[in-house]
C-alpha cells in the first residue's frame, strides 16, 4: 500500500494506492506527471524506494532488471507507458505486489484488463487528489 | 494547409518525419504560440493562461509563470503539430479534452485509433483530410471518425 498526503502553499495533495496496477488515462492537464514528480520526492525525503520510468525509457530489459534487483520496493510508476511498454514487461509487473501506476491510454492492453484498476487524478484550483473509479 | 490524419506509419509520406517524443521534441524545437487559437488551447485543455512565449500561468495561480516544460503532453503535442508542418507527430498521448482541439489545427498527425469525444464547438468548419477524403464540416468529420 502507498499513502501520501501532503499540504503545501496553495496546494494539498492526496494519494492512496493498494498492491495493485493502476492505470491513469483520459484528459490532458489533469497533473498525472506533476503528482509522479511530488511521489518521486515524497519517496525520496521518507526514505521510501520508487522506481519511476519515462520517455526517456529505451531498454525494457534494464526497467525489469532494476525492478527485480530493489529489495524493499514501495512503488512503480509509468508516466508516457505508450511509449515504450511491451507484452514483456506487462507480464512481468503483473507478477508484482507493490503499487504501480501506468500513464496510459492505449497500451495498458497488454495487461489483462481485470488485474487494472482505473485512476483518476482530479486537479481543481488548490488540491490534486488520486483515486480510483 | 488541412489537417491530414494518417492511421498507420506506412501512410506517412517517405520525406516526412515521424514525433514520437512529443514531450522532448516541444521542450527543445517549439514555443507558446500567441493566437487565439492557441489561447483558447491553453484556456480549455490547461485551464492556463498565456504569460510568453516560453511561459504560462497554469490553473493555480499562486505558482506564478510557469517554464513551458510544465505543459501537459496533449498541449504540447498540439503546439508541435501548428508549429512545425513539415513534419508528423503522434497524438498516441494526447489526453480526450487535447484530441477535440485537432479539430480545429493544422499539420500532420498519426492517429493509431481515431475517436472524438465531442462536446463543444469553436467553430463549425474544418480542412482535415483523413482516409482519403476531404471534411470541412466539423459534424462530418466526427461522425467518419467516430465510425457512425
Amino acid at each position: 500500500m502507498f499513502e501520501m498526503y501532503l499540504n503545501m502553499n496553495h496546494l494539498s495533495v492526496s494519494v492512496h494506492l493498494q498492491n495493485k496496477i493502476y492505470v491513469q488515462m483520459g484528459n490532458s492537464a489533469t497533473g498525472k506527471t506533476y503528482i509522479f514528480s511530488l511521489i518521486k520526492q515524497f519517496c525520496l525525503v521518507n526514505n521510501m524506494i520508487c522506481c519511476s520510468y519515462d520517455y526517456n525509457c529505451k531498454d525494457i530489459n534494464d526497467i525489469i532488471y532494476e525492478i527485480k534487483n530493489k529489495k524493499a520496493l514501495n512503488i512503480i510508476l509509468f508516466d508516457n507507458a505508450d511509449l515504450y511498454l511491451t507484452q514483456q514487461l506487462a507480464d512481468f509487473l503483473a507478477t508484482l505486489n507493490v503499487p504501480i501506476v501506468l500513464n496510459s491510454r492505449l497500451k495498458y492492453k497488454f495487461f489483462n484488463t481485470s488485474d487494472l484498476i482505473c485512476l483518476h487524478t482530479k486537479y481543481t484550483d488548490n488540491s490534486i487528489i488520486m483515486e480510483d473509479y | 494547409m488541412s489537417l491530414n490524419i494518417f492511421t498507420v506509419e506506412s501512410e506517412i509520406p517517405k520525406n516526412m518525419e515521424l514525433i514520437t517524443y512529443n514531450d522532448a521534441y516541444f521542450n527543445l524545437y517549439t514555443s507558446i504560440p500567441k493566437s487565439d487559437l492557441s489561447l483558447y488551447i491553453l484556456r480549455e485543455v490547461e485551464k492556463a493562461k498565456y504569460s510568453s512565449d516560453i511561459t504560462f500561468i497554469g490553473r493555480t495561480e499562486e505558482f506564478g509563470s510557469l517554464y513551458k516544460e510544465c505543459l501537459s503532453t496533449g498541449t504540447k503535442t498540439l503546439f508541435n503539430i501548428m508549429q512545425h508542418q513539415d513534419k508528423c507527430f503522434d497524438v498516441l498521448e494526447c489526453g480526450t479534452n487535447a484530441l477535440v482541439m485537432l479539430l480545429y489545427i493544422q499539420g500532420n498527425i498519426l492517429w493509431r485509433e481515431p475517436f472524438i469525444v465531442y462536446k463543444t464547438l469553436y467553430k463549425e468548419h474544418c480542412d482535415i483530410n483523413f482516409k482519403g477524403v476531404h471534411y470541412d464540416r466539423i459534424e462530418d468529420f466526427v461522425d467518419a471518425v467516430n465510425g457512425d
